[in-house]
């Protein structure tokens, strides 16, 4: 059985508007040691995803569907249940290490916390641990920098100790929300590489949610493309970049400029702009902005179909990909 | 030999911090120390690097909206630093800046009429194109808006149809220079494209010269013509964006390349660079490089590399490039 199973996940948002689905029937599987990125533009549901993991979400918001963890639907736990989960099980690092971390206190304080509430750890015992993950995440002089404030620290060692929080309970599942997006790229390789090590170390779960199609490609084992708050493509990750098949993901792997490579003329744009939640196609959530839409685009949800020669992971949703057997 | 559109020339920024202690002196921040350029009309210059490698202070003073403790900057062969404020603010019409932020940079109770005829507003009357709302009604059409668009406010528009409003604002006194400091990071990758092709298209039918700032290589890549990449205050190589990118001579350039993660290169483990960008509250003695490098010699560390020609229109400041 899968360590982490989402099944058809919907999430609903209250805006001024009304409410807006974010998520709309998003569905995967993670197992121990595996890793997944999602991939997708701003709004296009991906944080929301996650954020439901952890029962999280904003105020007023719907989740419907399943998520289970070993067996047990989270969506069904009370707050109480969550608390032993979160941190514990299920671990996040969020994006901008600036503001996740508590400006007055200082770091050696803030990575016991999780140890005192899920390990029971005191004292000496919890003060050794500290030092032990602070220096497992590769902050030089750890015996220092525990009395330290976040405010002391470059951006790349606070992200450093936002991953030794999240390691010290050795959790099932490492949530990373654009873990490097706030860092500088040479400093953003060292993170990238220090959280594939400590996954490949500890076996854990790794999901890991970017913009960054190169980020994402060079890091986990499975993708899922999103936009409009559902899933259009996924699969193996080198099987699903080398066959792009959703119009959306096509589009968004053109538009990117890649350096050194043969200069364009010009750059494959994807036309429009990505719309607000309450304005999104009430189908294929893509069909606006889509060259191939037709008629059925606007009427009809299109379902995940299996892609690709057998024995290859790879769905695609769109009415306009032959699927193949 | 084409018109030099801007020239610096030994470019030197330091900033004092605020005094920490009664009893010590007060920190300085060497921002830029001695920066060399030269844009040639026509020939747009990206420049790269990490946070705190002076690009965004580089970009403040060649638009003289900040000045250089050192050194000077030619616009079109005038020195910003001798203009009075009178004959700066008619200069101004020649060069024009894009901001990072489309949020942060136009003024949410404004028109769009009024940001981008704001421009030409404060130009002395001799300066001003013809036609005041003219001019306004063809800068929207050029970045692809409507003329319905200019009655509307900031916050009706995207940000990717933000950033199209302060490239009109930009445009509108007709400059030949238009700074550009992360024109399109805090965009979408979908929209950034069609925000990169627009500038490409304004370069060529109003001959307009970018000095792009960006951290992506890929940008810089698709929009300049040469490429100078900056490491503590300092251009470490500059060449032509065909030279740079097939034959990076500074070991910190190519570390930069090798950074950025390749798109479908398939699970890799990415050579990472050591260490973190050095303080730029000391001077360095050698080469301010020398404590990441792979290549380090001992002489690294006593003398200052000059940026020094490598081969025709490439120059590299290292030891052994």
């Amino acid at each position: 059985m899968a360590l982490l199973s989402v099944e058809d996940l919907t999430v609903e948002l209250q805006t001024s508007r009304g409410m807006a689905a974010a998520v709309r029937g998003v569905s995967f599987e993670l197992e121990r040691g595996g890793t997944l990125g999602i991939v997708g533009e701003s709004g296009c549901g991906k944080s929301i995803t996650a954020l439901s993991l952890l029962g999280l979400l904003p105020d007023g918001a719907r989740a419907t569907g399943r998520i289970e963890l070993d067996g047990t639907d989270l969506l069904s736990l009370d707050e109480a249940a969550l608390c032993r989960i979160r941190g514990n099980r299920i671990a996040m690092i969020f994006q901008e290490p600036m503001t996740s971390l508590n400006p007055v206190h200082r770091i050696g304080r803030q990575i016991v916390e999780p140890l005192r509430l899920h390990r029971g750890l005191r004292g000496a015992g919890a003060q050794e641990e500290v030092l032990r993950l602070l220096d497992r995440v590769g902050l030089p002089d750890p015996a220092r920098r525990i009395n330290a404030y976040p405010h002391q620290l470059s951006g790349g060692q606070r992200q450093r100790v936002m991953i030794a929080i999240a390691l010290s309970c050795a959790p099932d599942i490492l949530l990373a929300d654009e873990p490097t997006t706030a860092l500088d790229v040479t400093i953003q390789g060292q993170i990238l590489g220090l959280i594939n090590e400590l996954v490949e170390d500890s076996g854990m779960g790794l999901i890991l949610i970017s913009h960054d199609l190169g980020v994402i490609g060079e890091t986990v084992d499975k993708v899922a493309v999103m936009y409009g708050g559902a899933v259009v493509e996924q699969g193996d990750t080198d099987n699903l970049f080398n066959n792009l098949a959703h119009p959306y993901s096509q589009g968004l792997f053109a538009a990117v400029p890649r350096p050194g490579a043969a200069r364009p003329d010009r750059l494959q744009t994807i036309r429009g702009t990505v719309p607000e939640l309450t304005d999104l196609p009430p189908a294929c959530t893509f069909a606006d902005r889509c060259a191939m839409a037709t008629d059925i685009c606007w009427h009809q949800v299109p379902k995940m179909a299996a892609m690709g020669p057998r024995g290859t992971v790879h769905q695609t949703a769109c009415h306009h990909v032959e699927g193949v057997g | 030999m084409a018109e030099i559109v801007l020239r610096t020339r030994d470019l030197h920024r330091q900033f004092v911090l605020p005094r920490e202690s009664l009893f010590r002196r007060p920190e300085t921040v060497f921002a830029l120390n001695g920066v060399d350029l030269e844009i040639e009309a026509g020939r747009s210059l990206g420049v790269v690097g990490e946070s705190g490698c002076g690009k965004s202070t580089l970009a403040r003073l060649c638009m003289a909206l900040d000045r250089p403790t050192s050194g000077g900057i030619e616009i079109l062969g005038q020195d910003l630093n001798k203009l009075s404020a009178r004959e700066l603010r008619r200069a101004r019409a020649r060069f024009q800046m894009v901001f990072q932020d489309p949020y942060g940079s136009l003024d949410p109770r404004h028109t769009v009429r009024r940001i981008v005829g704001e421009t030409l507003d404060a130009l002395p009357a001799g300066e001003r194109a013809a036609g005041g709302d003219d001019a306004v009604a063809k800068a929207i059409d050029a970045v692809g808006l409507r003329a319905a668009d200019l009655d509307k406010y900031p916050h009706e528009f995207s940000g990717g149809q933000r950033q199209r409003i302060a490239i009109a604002r930009a445009l509108v006194t007709r400059p030949r220079l238009i700074v550009a400091d992360e024109p399109v990071s805090a965009l979408d990758v979908s929209v950034q494209a069609q925000v990169l092709n627009l500038m490409q298209d304004l370069a060529q039918e109003y001959g307009v010269t970018y000095m792009l700032i960006s951290h992506d290589l890929g940008v810089v890549d698709y929009v300049c013509d040469q490429v100078a990449v900056m490491y503590l205050g300092r251009v470490v190589e500059q060449a032509s964006r065909t030279q740079l990118f097939a034959k990076p001579a500074h070991p910190y350039t190519r570390a930069l390349f090798d950074a950025v993660p390749k798109i479908g290169a398939g699970r890799r483990k990415r050579p990472a660079l050591g260490g973190q960008i050095g303080s730029q509250t000391q001077r360095h003695g050698g080469c301010a490089f020398a404590d990441r490098c792979t290549h380090v010699q001992s002489r690294c560390r006593e003398e200052i590399p000059s940026l020094r020609k490598i081969d025709n229109g490439h120059m590299a400041s290292c030891h052994y490039a």
